[in-house]
C-alpha cells in the first residue's frame, strides 16, 4: 500500500476507534442467520407473480498479427459454455441479481424458481438489515442533525463517510434485497459523487434521498433529485454558479454522463444555456441566516438566478424571475429525463451492467422501449432486461472488487464484525473503496480496467479463509460439516461457491491441491483460497 | 551502476525465483552478497543486452483532470493574458510591483512571445537551463474534446478509436518492439490501481499502487505450491484475465525482493516527503535501476480539474500541486542522472483550461495545453510552439487557446529516436507525425 494512502487510512482507523463506535467489542457481531428467513408473505408474493466486430485491421502492419491473439483476449470474456438447463439459468439469474451465491440465496432461488425469484427481487420485502445496521446511527439523519451532534472527538464528515461505506459493504453481503443493492451500486456509479471533505455528510444523505429513494421508482425522478442534491451540487460546482458567471461543470456532466450520453447531440450552447437555467440552484450553508434545520438541503436563490430567455435542446425556456425561476431548471431536467437519447443511454448502460459488456442491439432496443413506455420505471426495465431469453444469451461479467469481496464472504458464510475496517482497506488496495472514485463517471464497468491487477484480489482471497482478517470470521468446520472424504470436501466447495457448476479443469486443480493433506484445516483454507481465486469465481 | 553479478543463465533465474527474500536473508552467503550489492537490489539483476537497440526508459506522468497550461507556463508578453485572467495571471518576471511569489520565472522569448514558468516549478528551471527540459506549448489533441473521459481516452489511445480493441500508444510501442533486455521479466509498470489505458496492450506489464507492497499472502511453506496451482488454473484459461495473471506469477518474487525502503537515491536527489508522486518516482528509480527489464512506467497525478478557487499563489491549491510536481520531477532527474541509464519523461494532461478565468476564480475545460519532455536525450532549454495568440480572433470557437502542435508529433519522435522503434505506423496508426527536433538521436 502506498504509504501516503496508508497514512490516510491509519488516520481514519484511529478516528474510527474514537468515534461513535461504542458497542462492546464482542456484542456487535453481525452474523448471517443460517436458515433462510423468508416470510410467508414474501413467498406468496414471489410464487404468485406473473412473468410478464471486428475492427478495421488493414494498414496496421505487423502489429495486427501480434495482437490477433491479444485482441481476442482483450475483448473476450471467458469462453465458459453454460448449458441451458434451467438450473444453470437460475444460477446465472442469481449471479446477476446479487453480490454472489450464498447458501441462503441459493435456497431462496431454488424454492421460488426463476420467475418467483426475479419478482421477489423486484418487489422485495424487508432487507433484514435492521440489527446489523443498528449502530450506524447517522444513516437515517438529515445533514443538519448530523452537523448538530456535539460530542467529544466526533468528526461529522469522517463518521458519515465511515458509516456509509461500511453500511454499503454490509448490505452487499447480507441484505435480502440483493438486486436493490446491485442497482444502488449501479446508480451510485452513474450519478457518482466522491465522499470527501464536506461531501461526506452530504453523500450519506444523498444515498438515502436520491439513490435509495428512487431505485425502485423512475429514472427521471432520480435525475431531478440528483440535480437538487447538495452532494452533487458541491461535487460538480453548481452551488458556485451565479447569474453573472454560470458554472458549466454540472451542466456538461449531467448531459454527458447522467442523461443523453456524450453522443447525445447537445452543443456547447446547450451546455452554456443549461448553466444559466440552473443558476440559483444551491444549498443552505451554515452561515445562511435561515439555515437551521435546512442546513445542507437544497435551496433555490432567486437573487442568483439568470432570468434571460434560453433555448435548450431546441426548446425555448422562458426566463422567470422570483421563486418561479426554479421552474426553468425543473423543466430542463424533465426534458432530459424524457429524452429518447436518455432512454437509450441508460438502457445501454444497464444492459452492459447486467447482461454483457457488448450487449446486443435487440436487448438495448427492448429496454429502451420499456423506458419510453413506463416513463423510465427502473423495475420495469430490469424485468425486461432479466427475461430468460436475454439472460440465456448473456455473457460472463467480471466481478469488480466490491462484488468479489462480498461474494467470497457470502460463499463462505462469513460473519463480519461491526468494526469492519479490514474490508475497506482491502477494497482500497484492489482499487474500489466505496464512494471514493474521484472523476464523475463512476468506477469503470469495462473488464479491461480491472482484469490487469489480479494480485490484490488473490491476496484477499488467500487470506480470507485463513481468518487473517480479524473483523471477518470464517467458520471452516461448519463450512465442511459432514464432508468426510476428499470427494465430499471438493463437492462442498463446488456446491457452496459455484452451485455445483465449477468447470472440471479448474475443479481438478483444486482437488489435486486439497489431496496433498485433505485433513489439515490449513490445507482446507488454502484450497478454498485457490477456489475463490480460480477464473470461474471471478465472473458472474 | 552498482557492481552486480550478471547472468543470463535461466537456471539462475529459476533458482532465484524459488528463493524468497526472507529465506534468502537467512542463507549464510547473504552477508557476503550484501557487501558488494546494495541491499535493495534483488539478488539476480539482468544486464541490458548489448545486441538490443539502445533505448531510454520512458516514464509518463499524467496530470488527470486537465492542468491549466496557461498557469504552468504563462505567455506573459500577451496583454490579453492579463485582461482575461485578472485574479489568476502570473505577474511578469520583472514586475517589481508584484510580490516575488506571484511572478513567473523568465524562460525567454520564443517565436516572438515571452514565456514564464510558474514560480512553484522553480526546481525545473536548472533542468531547463541545462537543455534537458523541453516545454511544448499550445499542444494536445488537435481535434479534441472537452470531456475528460473522451480526451483522456483519445490521448492515451493515440487515436480516436482503436480497431485493436483497447490499447494505448505505449502499450503498442512495447508490443511492437522486442524487450530491451532479452531476459526481462517485467517490461512495464503502472503505478496505479490498474493499468492505465496508455499501457494497455503491453506485454509483461503489471499494475501496483505501491511497488513496495507486491507480494503473495499466506504461509511461506506452501507458497510455491499455491503459486503453481494458480499458474495451472490460469494456464488453461483463455479469457482477459490470463495475460495479467501470468505477468504477476512470473514477476512476483523478484518484485518482492526489491527493498524500496533501503533504496539510496543517487546524485544527491532529495525526494519530497509526504507526496504521492515523489514516492512513485522514487520507487520507479529503484525499479529501473534494479534492471529486471523495466523500460516503461506510467504514473498518474490527480487534482488538476480546477473549476473553482484554483489557487495559483501561496496557500492555494494549484500552487501546492505544482510545487509537489516540480520538486518530485527534479529529484527524479537528479537520481537518474547519477546512474548510467538514460530516460525520457513526458508530462501530459488531457486538455488545457479556458483562457479566461470563471466567476469562481477557477477555469473550465479548454483546449491547447503545455507538455513537458525531460531527459538526457531531449533537445530542451526552449519553449516549442506555433503560438496561436490570445487575441479574440486567434482563439478557438469557445474562446480558448488553440492546439497548433499535435502531442503525437513529440511522442512519435521520442518513440523513434529515444525508444528505438521505427514502427510508428503501429504506435500511432493513421497518423503522420512532423518531427520538430524535440530529441537527439539515441546512440
Amino acid at each position: 500500500m502506498n504509504p501516503m494512502r496508508a497514512a490516510a487510512s491509519d488516520a481514519r482507523a484511529v478516528e474510527g476507534d474514537q468515534g461513535l463506535d461504542e458497542s462492546p467489542g464482542g456484542a456487535a457481531v453481525a452474523g448471517l442467520t443460517a436458515e433462510p428467513m423468508i416470510s410467508r408473505r414474501d413467498l406468496l408474493r414471489g410464487a404468485g407473480s406473473r412473468m410478464a466486430n471486428r475492427g478495421v485491421m488493414a494498414g496496421l502492419g505487423g502489429l495486427v498479427a501480434a495482437f490477433a491473439g491479444a485482441r481476442q483476449a482483450l475483448s473476450a470474456p471467458p469462453t465458459v459454455e453454460y448449458d441451458l438447463d434451467p438450473r444453470a439459468l437460475l444460477y446465472r439469474l442469481v449471479q446477476r441479481c446479487s453480490f454472489g451465491v450464498s447458501a441462503w440465496e441459493a435456497q431462496l432461488a431454488e424454492s421460488l424458481g426463476y420467475e418467483g425469484y426475479l419478482e421477489y427481487q423486484l418487489k422485495p420485502g424487508s432487507d433484514g438489515m435492521r440489527a446489523r445496521l443498528a449502530k450506524f446511527n447517522l444513516l437515517s439523519r438529515t445533514a443538519a442533525q448530523i452537523y448538530s451532534i456535539k460530542k467529544k472527538n466526533f468528526d461529522s464528515g469522517e463518521e458519515s463517510r465511515k458509516q456509509l461505506s461500511r453500511a454499503m459493504i454490509l448490505r452487499a453481503i447480507y441484505s435480502r434485497k440483493q438486486l436493490v443493492e446491485r442497482l444502488v451500486e449501479f446508480f451510485s456509479d452513474h450519478l457518482n459523487v466522491v465522499a470527501e471533505e464536506d461531501k461526506r455528510v452530504l453523500k450519506l444523505v444523498e444515498d438515502r434521498l436520491v439513490i435509495r429513494k428512487h431505485v425502485l421508482g423512475t429514472f427521471p425522478a432520480m435525475l431531478l433529485a440528483s440535480a437538487q442534491s447538495p452532494a452533487m451540487m458541491r461535487y460538480l460546482n453548481n452551488d458556485e454558479s451565479t447569474a453573472f458567471a454560470p458554472n458549466e461543470n454540472y451542466p456538461r456532466e449531467v448531459m454527458e454522463l447522467h442523461s443523453l450520453g456524450v453522443d447525445g447531440g447537445y452543443t456547447q450552447d446547450d451546455i452554456a444555456n443549461l448553466a444559466k437555467i440552473l443558476t440559483g440552484w444551491g444549498l443552505y450553508y451554515e452561515w445562511d441566516k435561515e439555515a437551521g434545520k435546512l442546513r445542507g438541503t437544497f435551496r433555490f436563490n432567486p437573487d442568483n438566478h439568470n432570468t434571460d430567455n434560453k433555448t435548450f435542446l431546441g426548446q425555448v425556456i422562458a426566463g422567470q424571475s422570483g421563486a418561479a425561476g426554479i421552474q426553468e431548471g425543473i423543466q430542463a431536467m424533465q426534458i432530459l429525463g424524457g429524452h429518447p437519447k436518455t432512454a437509450r443511454f441508460l438502457a445501454t448502460k444497464l444492459c452492459k451492467k447486467f447482461l454483457a459488456d457488448q450487449p446486443r442491439t435487440a436487448w438495448i432496443d427492448a429496454v429502451t422501449a420499456t423506458y419510453t413506455q413506463t416513463g423510465g420505471s427502473i423495475p420495469a426495465m430490469m424485468r425486461t432486461l432479466l427475461q430468460p431469453d436475454f439472460l440465456r444469451d448473456a455473457r460472463p461479467k467480471l466481478k469488480r472488487p466490491i462484488h468479489l469481496v462480498a461474494s467470497a464472504i457470502r460463499a463462505l458464510d462469513g460473519r463480519v464484525l461491526s468494526s469492519d475496517s479490514d474490508l475497506e482497506w482491502q477494497l482500497e488496495r484492489a482499487g474500489q473503496q466505496p464512494f471514493q472514485w474521484h472523476p464523475p463517471n463512476g468506477y469503470p464497468e469495462a473488464p479491461g480496467y480491472w482484469a490487469n491487477n489480479p494480485l490484490p484480489r488473490w491476496n484477499f482471497l488467500a487470506s480470507l479463509p485463513w481468518g487473517e482478517f480479524k473483523d471477518v470470521l470464517i467458520d471452516l468446520p461448519r463450512f465442511f460439516d459432514g464432508a468426510v472424504t476428499l470427494n465430499d470436501k471438493m463437492a462442498r466447495i463446488n456446491q457452496r461457491l459455484f452451485m455445483g457448476l465449477l468447470p472440471a479443469a479448474e475443479a481438478q486443480v483444486i482437488q489435486a491441491y486439497l489431496a496433498g493433506a485433505p485433513d489439515e484445516s490449513a490445507r482446507l483454507a488454502e484450497a478454498l483460497g485457490l477456489a475463490l481465486s480460480a477464473p470461474a469465481f471471478q465472473w458472474t | 551502476m552498482p557492481t552486480v553479478p550478471m547472468t543470463h543463465d535461466c537456471r539462475g533465474c529459476q533458482d532465484y525465483l524459488q528463493v524468497s527474500r526472507r529465506r534468502f536473508m537467512a542463507l549464510s552467503g547473504a552477508a557476503a552478497m550484501l557487501a558488494t550489492v546494495p541491499a535493495w537490489v534483488p539478488r539476480v539483476a539482468f544486464a541490458r543486452d548489448g545486441s538490443s537497440t539502445p533505448r531510454d526508459v520512458v516514464i509518463q506522468v499524467y496530470l488527470r483532470g486537465g492542468a491549466d497550461g496557461l498557469s504552468l507556463v504563462a505567455p506573459f508578453s500577451e496583454s490579453r493574458y492579463y485582461t482575461m485572467r485578472p485574479a489568476l495571471a502570473l505577474a511578469q518576471p520583472d514586475n517589481a510591483g508584484a510580490a516575488v511569489e506571484r511572478r513567473c520565472l523568465d524562460l525567454g522569448q520564443h517565436g516572438g512571445v515571452a514565456f514564464g514558468l510558474h514560480p512553484s516549478l522553480s526546481a525545473l528551471l536548472p533542468i531547463y537551463q541545462a537543455g534537458q527540459l523541453l516545454i511544448v506549448h499550445a499542444t494536445g489533441l488537435t481535434n479534441g474534446s472537452r470531456s475528460h473521459f473522451d480526451a483522456q481516452r483519445w490521448m492515451e489511445q493515440g487515436q480516436r478509436s482503436d480497431p485493436l480493441g483497447n490499447t494505448g500508444w505505449l502499450g503498442r510501442h512495447l508490443a511492437s518492439s522486442p524487450p530491451a533486455s532479452p531476459t526481462a521479466i517485467l517490461r512495464a509498470m503502472a503505478i496505479a490501481d490498474t493499468l492505465q489505458l496508455t499501457l494497455a496492450g503491453a506485454p509483461q506489464a503489471i499494475a501496483a499502487d505501491d511497488p513496495a507492497s507486491v507480494g503473495f499472502a499466506g504461509s511461506w511453506s506452501t507458497k510455491s505450491a499455491r503459486l503453481d496451482a494458480l499458474a495451472e488454473l490460469y494456464a488453461g484459461n483463455t479469457d482477459i484475465l490470463r495475460p495479467a495473471a501470468q505477468s504477476v506469477l512470473n514477476t512476483l518474487e523478484t518484485l518482492d525482493d526489491i527493498d524500496y525502503d533501503a533504496y539510496q537515491p543517487s546524485g544527491g536527489a532529495q525526494y519530497p516527503d509526504d507526496d504521492s508522486l515523489a514516492y512513485s518516482l522514487r520507487a520507479s528509480a529503484a525499479l529501473i535501476k534494479a534492471q529486471i527489464g523495466v523500460e516503461a512506467v506510467a504514473i498518474d497525478v490527480g487534482g488538476w480539474d480546477t473549476h473553482s478557487d484554483q489557487g495559483n499563489f501561496p496557500g492555494g491549491h494549484l500552487h501546492g500541486l505544482l510545487r509537489a510536481l516540480g520538486d518530485a520531477l527534479a529529484a527524479f532527474h537528479a537520481d537518474m542522472a547519477g546512474s548510467s541509464i538514460n530516460y525520457t519523461l513526458v508530462v501530459l494532461s488531457e486538455f488545457g483550461r479556458t483562457a479566461s478565468e470563471n466567476g469562481s476564480v477557477g477555469t473550465d475545460h479548454g483546449n491547447g495545453n503545455v507538455m513537458f519532455a525531460i531527459g538526457q536525450g531531449i533537445s530542451g532549454g526552449r519553449v516549442l510552439a506555433n503560438w496561436p495568440g490570445l487575441q479574440e480572433a486567434q482563439l478557438d470557437d469557445s474562446g480558448d487557446l488553440r492546439t497548433t502542435i499535435d502531442y503525437r508529433d513529440i511522442l512519435a519522435e521520442i518513440v523513434q529516436n529515444r525508444l528505438g522503434n521505427a514502427d510508428l505506423a503501429s504506435v500511432f496508426p493513421g497518423f503522420t507525425p512532423t518531427f520538430r527536433g524535440a530529441t537527439t538521436l539515441a546512440g
